[in-house]
């Protein structure tokens, strides 16, 4: 079984997707041999109120729950987050993206300990694309290791997921903070020792397989789940836990 | 997972863009050629082409040694290798003659050029028209990037692919990294009106529907694959792009080239 945490129906501003409905993105899935998928709206990271791209979200993936899990946008420094995320959790949202600095808030901020009660995963991707092609009105740089550790290590009950950064840079920083998961993202194990970097302070438990499907192709990350035991010898256990078992128990399923 | 290497692994696959470097004690980086190796065997890649570039001006000796270096990796992998002339344009007839004693002495099968300076700069002139008379490549690292980095000032995007194709048509350039970072949808832009423009689908950004929009304006026929360095971004886009097989065998072996990897 294989469950990609890292997905998005909706439209990009910046440029054209493809296959970025939940037809769509089932179809992406089926191709690639993906069972289930995390997935948001993207659109609703653009919408001065983002819940009602999650509803937005639910209207879409109706249908299709049993293989596409909401996650849903959170701005915690919006009028009735607190509400806002209390209605997520009552409608059945797995887990909750946050985007600071395209809301341009500090991710260190009170409100994350409802996740710690409601025992919802906060999911970050570190790039929704390579910020070398940003367009002129997108963010100029992701959230930094540093500000990441600051809310780790003040919400420690909080499990954060790290999507589709090079997460090496990461790990180096956060390293011993038990409740930081990163997906495979742009970490290299092919013709590179970024991997290996990476593992040092990292571990398979920690380890999640996303693809940012359909912004981004779903066969780079499927390579790497395949060649990972051979070029640093993981075991079919490890690689049971980085395409499934690590994120069925944090979102409980 | 639903992932067929077949296309890699039965088929002949050419890598147009590859790198080695020093270590930092100045010499081969062994290891990571040797990382490099490792992956092209496990993927099915046959052949790959390496240079060793500089980021900054670099003086008649620092480009030799650079040179001398790929054509040792080459030594090391005879059947897997073959290596492209790095030249710094500042050299002037240097930079000429370098591609001289590369091509002759070592079998380099073409050059490599990086941001010193525009592709369409007239420092360049000279050593187009020596690629022209040679018949060989010209593989140019090139981007649109939304922001300027020190490395990085004079990074030619295809406003300068265009201006150089235009000028010279008869000259064989290679657009590096399609997928190298910066505004790849830039990189398109009037690149039909120039068929003597080639694109290598090497780096690190897999966005979708990259290969299908560059496929749209350049054809399979003008597309080559490379990796630089992002083995599972290069291979894997190829794998998921919405192309047909026969288009992908074109990218992986493209004919336009086989005569210089043979």
């Amino acid at each position: 079984m294989i469950i990609d945490v890292n997905t998005y129906i909706g439209h990009y501003p910046f440029r054209r997707l493809v296959n970025n409905t939940a037809e769509g993105l089932i179809s992406v899935m089926d191709a690639s041999g993906i069972d289930k998928a995390c997935v948001c709206n993207i659109s609703g990271v653009y919408y001065r109120d983002v819940m009602t791209g999650n509803y937005e979200l639910l209207e879409q993936i109706h249908g299709y729950e049993d293989r596409l899990l909401p996650f849903c946008i959170w701005n915690p420094d919006y009028n009735g987050a607190e509400q806002d995320l209390l209605e997520c959790i009552r409608l059945g949202f797995k887990g909750v993206r946050l985007f600071p600095k395209q809301h341009k808030y500090k991710l260190d901020n009170p409100l994350l300990s409802l996740c710690a009660e409601h025992r919802l995963p906060v999911q970050l991707t570190v790039f929704l694309e390579d910020l070398r092609q940003r367009h002129p009105m997108d963010i100029t740089e992701p959230v930094s290791p540093q500000e990441v550790k600051e809310a780790v290590l003040s919400h420690p009950d909080v499990n954060f997921i790290l999507s589709n950064g090079h997460h090496q840079q990461y790990a180096s920083v956060l390293k011993g903070c038990s409740n930081v998961y990163y997906d495979l993202g742009r970490v290299e194990n092919l013709g590179q020792f970024s991997f290996q970097s990476f593992y040092k302070n990292t571990d398979a438990e920690h380890i999640l397989f996303g693809t940012g499907a359909p912004m981004q192709y779903t066969a780079p990350n499927l390579l790497k789940l395949h060649t990972l035991p051979m070029t640093e010898h993981l075991s079919d256990e490890e690689i049971e836990c980085i395409s499934h078992r690590n994120i069925e128990r944090l979102l409980s399923l | 997972m639903n992932l067929n290497l077949d296309l890699f692994l039965k088929h002949r696959v050419v890598n147009w863009h590859e790198h080695v470097w020093f270590d930092e004690s100045g010499k081969m980086n062994r290891a990571g050629l040797d990382k490099k190796m490792e992956a092209s065997s496990l993927i099915g890649i046959d052949m790959t082409v390496l240079s060793l570039p500089y980021f900054n001006y670099c003086t008649p000796e620092e480009m030799e040694a650079a040179n001398n270096c790929v054509n040792d990796a080459v030594a090391l992998y005879p059947d897997q290798l073959r290596g492209l002339a790095y030249v710094d344009p500042i050299l002037g007839r240097y930079a000429v003659s370098e591609i001289d004693r590369c091509v002759q002495n070592f079998g380099f099968i073409g050059v490599k050029l990086y941001t010193q300076f525009y592709l369409d700069d007239p420092a360049q002139y000279p050593i187009v028209e020596k690629c022209i008379d040679l018949d060989i490549p010209i593989l140019m690292h090139a981007g649109k990037s939304s922001d300027t980095y020190p490395s990085h000032v004079h990074l030619s995007n295809s406003v300068h692919f265009y201006n150089l194709a235009k000028r010279y048509p008869e000259a064989k350039l290679i657009m590096a990294h399609i997928g190298g970072g910066g505004d790849w949808n830039w990189q398109l832009k009037r690149m039909k009106e120039c068929p003597s423009v080639f694109i290598d689908v090497s780096g690190s950004v897999f966005d979708s529907p990259m290969l299908e929009e560059t496929a749209d304006v350049f054809g399979a026929e003008r597309m080559l694959f490379g990796t630089d360095g992002s083995y599972s971004s290069s291979v894997g886009k190829i794998l998921s792009a919405n192309l047909t097989i026969d288009e992908k065998r074109t990218i992986l072996d493209n004919p336009h080239f086989s005569r210089y990897v043979r």
